[in-house]
């Protein structure tokens, strides 16, 4: 698949920063009303403009539905509805976006780029290493969370059984995954040590990074949204 | 090229020494593989090499270990790292990255060469392993030959003198592995010093100069290609190893008894946006113990999943002895061993494993299934301290516990020596005597020629052929 726009890891992780604590934090009034539906939308159109359709369209549907409940219906219930309609709108609304774009930045950055990005903006190399393996560490174990419940849906470990005995669910959930991700994480050092991860030497990263004029608009827009936060919030 | 002077090591929190005494000179451009039963020290002789033994694992040391005459205690493991290149058994936790392209310059990028250098090497490798179909993609969605190939190239990218592969070929079929023997064949051609620690030796006959046997830790004998060459299969057998002449190895034909008793299974179809499986309908005698063939990727084990019901865009029926079995029914019916067996081991204790699979509770019939595999003395112990073979065998007893009729076996003699395929025969012939129909995922012939009733062979998601070997076709 052919990729015609290209956006910059350091960008992605700007805009995940930002939209994580803006639509968290900030307060639904005055600029921000018009501020947090741009916030919402960045991660659509990012995902969309990266062939991502189907998680895309979910969340828009989701969001433009939350949206509408909260115009139409909510403001005509009461009681404990109310209260739990709007935990509901205030989850979907403050922490969905920054979750997709959590998601757009994992799915669509391969490690040595998110590498280069992070070399790129001088932070120290534990913690660059330490972040990389976190990259590689969630689809492997997304991978044997997927074999441990066809594991579970075999022994009738499923479904209402299991809704009874939630502390139960968990420990066969979670012996498993830890025995895995100690194994493989094992393994894995083994592995890059033998391919002279630790070597003390400047390491070279082929990938080239280069800012393009999407990634001055979407840093220009965060560096925007965050005057506007600090001049609403703090001043 | 490697000099190993009276090698002994001891892992930390373990009795006994791994390694005893082991002297060892390998001298540049040869082939050398060390072959015996598992533990025997084979695994741990690579660890060494590649400096993982001292610098990662702990544990007592002595000897010395010199790599083109440098002493290795001398190195560090970055140093020790240009020198050698080490493949490794799984190739789902070798990889450092998860798209190939970056994988593939990662040992240099680590070294620091200049990017130019770096992308001309990687163009050589690309060229010398046929790579180009595999570039730009997604590491986990290659097949396990895919893969092997890009740790091959992944690893001789910096040109290290000496290539190290620790079982390579437990998760390949045997195109797969015949491509990895040219591979290691290529290398041999440039002259490099190579050391496999390898089951499987067919493979390998005609390529290695010497089969180094080790046993409890220390060599017992050197063969030559010659010496490996001229000895039988049962010769082999008597050490531990795998056959070399699978050519010899027939099926027996007599043990399938005909009781009547049918399994049948109504077509089977499964789309999925890159995959496409359909299977038609077909009818088996029950019990039996069937092989499920084919290449890596022919989907073996998508029909395994589909066959028992847990993959929800498939829906099975099949019917034993005329019982019709609907897609949830199914699931409650079979059952599957996994390639890492730790993922279905839930609880503290063996005993506790098998009570919680049984749809009642029963102690004493608890304790006859453990005698019944010979695992009695197993019952105390944590699951997850047993080792491969033993976990494997805890699993398959939860299974009968459960009273599942059907049985999936994925991959479970991959990395086995002959003792433990043996003993894994074994159960199978018992699992027959208890009236279960066993489908085993498999590419090792000498299993399938052990206990195997018959084989259904995949190709490209359909079904090329099913054998029964007592020579009645299906």
């Amino acid at each position: 698949m052919k990729q015609w726009i290209q956006i910059d890891p350091r960008t992605k992780l700007l805009l995940t920063v930002t939209i994580n604590i803006i639509t968290v934090s900030a307060p639904q009034n005055g600029w921000f009303l018009y501020i947090l539906p741009i916030l919402w939308g960045i991660p659509a159109i990012l995902l969309l403009l990266y062939q991502k359709y189907k998680i895309a369209s979910y969340y828009l549907i989701l969001l433009l539905s939350v949206t509408t409940f909260q115009y139409t219906v909510a403001p005509y219930i009461h009681g404990v509805l109310f209260f739990l309609s709007l935990g509901i709108i205030s989850i979907s609304l403050r922490l969905l976006p920054g979750i997709m774009m959590g998601y757009f930045l994992l799915s669509t950055t391969s490690i040595s780029e998110l590498v280069a990005a992070l070399e790129k903006l001088h932070m120290p190399r534990g913690f660059i290493i330490s972040l990389s393996v976190m990259f590689r560490f969630f689809p492997t174990l997304s991978y044997e969370y997927i074999y441990i419940q066809q594991a579970m849906a075999f022994r009738g470990l499923t479904g209402f059984s299991m809704l009874l005995h939630p502390v139960k669910a968990m420990e066969y959930r979670l012996i498993p995954l830890m025995v895995s991700a100690s194994k493989i994480g094992n393994e894995l050092t083994m592995a890059s040590l033998t391919r002279g991860l630790s070597a003390p030497n400047k390491r070279t990263n082929v990938s080239q990074l280069q800012f393009y004029l999407q990634d001055f608009l979407l840093i220009t827009t965060c560096i925007v949204v965050w005057l506007i936060f600090i001049w609403e919030v703090f001043l | 090229m490697i000099q190993l002077q009276n090698v002994s090591f001891q892992y930390q929190y373990q009795s006994k020494k791994a390694l005893n005494a082991i002297d060892l000179e390998i001298s540049a451009g040869e082939v050398i593989v060390l072959c015996g039963k598992s533990g025997c020290g084979k695994t741990t002789i690579t660890r060494l090499l590649n400096g993982l033994i001292p610098y990662y694992i702990n544990g007592e040391l002595q000897g010395t270990i010199r790599l083109a005459n440098q002493d290795i205690q001398a190195m560090e493991i970055h140093e020790i790292s240009k020198l050698t290149g080490s493949v490794f058994q799984n190739p789902k936790t070798q990889f450092y990255n998860i798209d190939t392209d970056s994988e593939l310059v990662f040992t240099v990028e680590n070294f620091g060469l200049p990017s130019y250098e770096i992308l001309n090497r990687k163009a050589m490798m690309v060229e010398q392993f046929e790579l180009q179909p595999l570039l730009q993609r997604n590491l986990f969605h290659l097949s396990g030959g895919e893969k092997q190939r890009i740790a091959c190239a992944s690893v001789a990218i910096h040109n290290p003198p000496i290539i190290i592969l620790d079982e390579p070929t437990a998760n390949l079929d045997n195109e797969a592995t015949a491509q990895l023997g040219e591979m290691i064949a290529f290398w041999k051609s440039q002259g490099k010093t190579i050391v496999i620690s390898e089951h499987r030796l067919h493979y390998l006959q005609n390529l290695a100069d010497r089969f180094v046997y080790l046993e409890d830790g220390e060599i017992k004998h050197i063969f030559t290609q010659k010496e490996m060459l001229t000895m039988s299969n049962e010769a082999l057998y008597q050490l531990g190893l795998r056959a070399i002449h699978l050519e010899e190895l027939m099926p027996q034909h007599d043990r399938l008894l005909d009781q009547g008793a049918r399994f049948k299974l109504e077509t089977l179809s499964y789309f999925n946006h890159d995959f496409q499986l359909k299977i038609e309908g077909f009818d088996l005698p029950f019990p039996a113990i069937m092989a499920i063939t084919g290449h890596n990727g022919a989907g073996k084990s998508t029909f395994a999943k589909a066959l028992t019901g847990l993959n929800r865009k498939a829906s099975p029926t099949f019917h034993i002895n005329n019982v019709k079995f609907r897609k949830k029914q199914c699931v409650q019916a079979s059952s599957m061993v996994m390639q890492d067996v730790h993922h279905q081991l839930f609880t503290e204790s063996v005993l506790a494993e098998i009570l919680l699979s049984m749809p009642e509770p029963n102690e004493e019939l608890a304790l006859d299934l453990l005698a019944l595999l010979g695992a009695s003395e197993l019952k105390d112990a944590h699951p997850l301290a047993l080792s491969g073979g033993e976990k494997q065998r805890v699993a398959i007893l939860s299974a009968i516990a459960a009273d599942k009729q059907v049985m999936i076996m994925d991959e479970p003699t991959s990395g086995l020596d002959y003792h433990h395929m043996r003993k894994f025969a074994n159960c199978m012939n018992i699992l027959r005597n208890q009236n279960k129909l066993v489908f085993i995922i498999t590419h090792d012939p000498e299993m399938i020629a052990l206990c195997c009733d018959g084989t259904i062979e995949l190709s490209q998601g359909m079904m090329k052929d099913i054998t029964l070997f007592n020579k009645q076709r299906v």
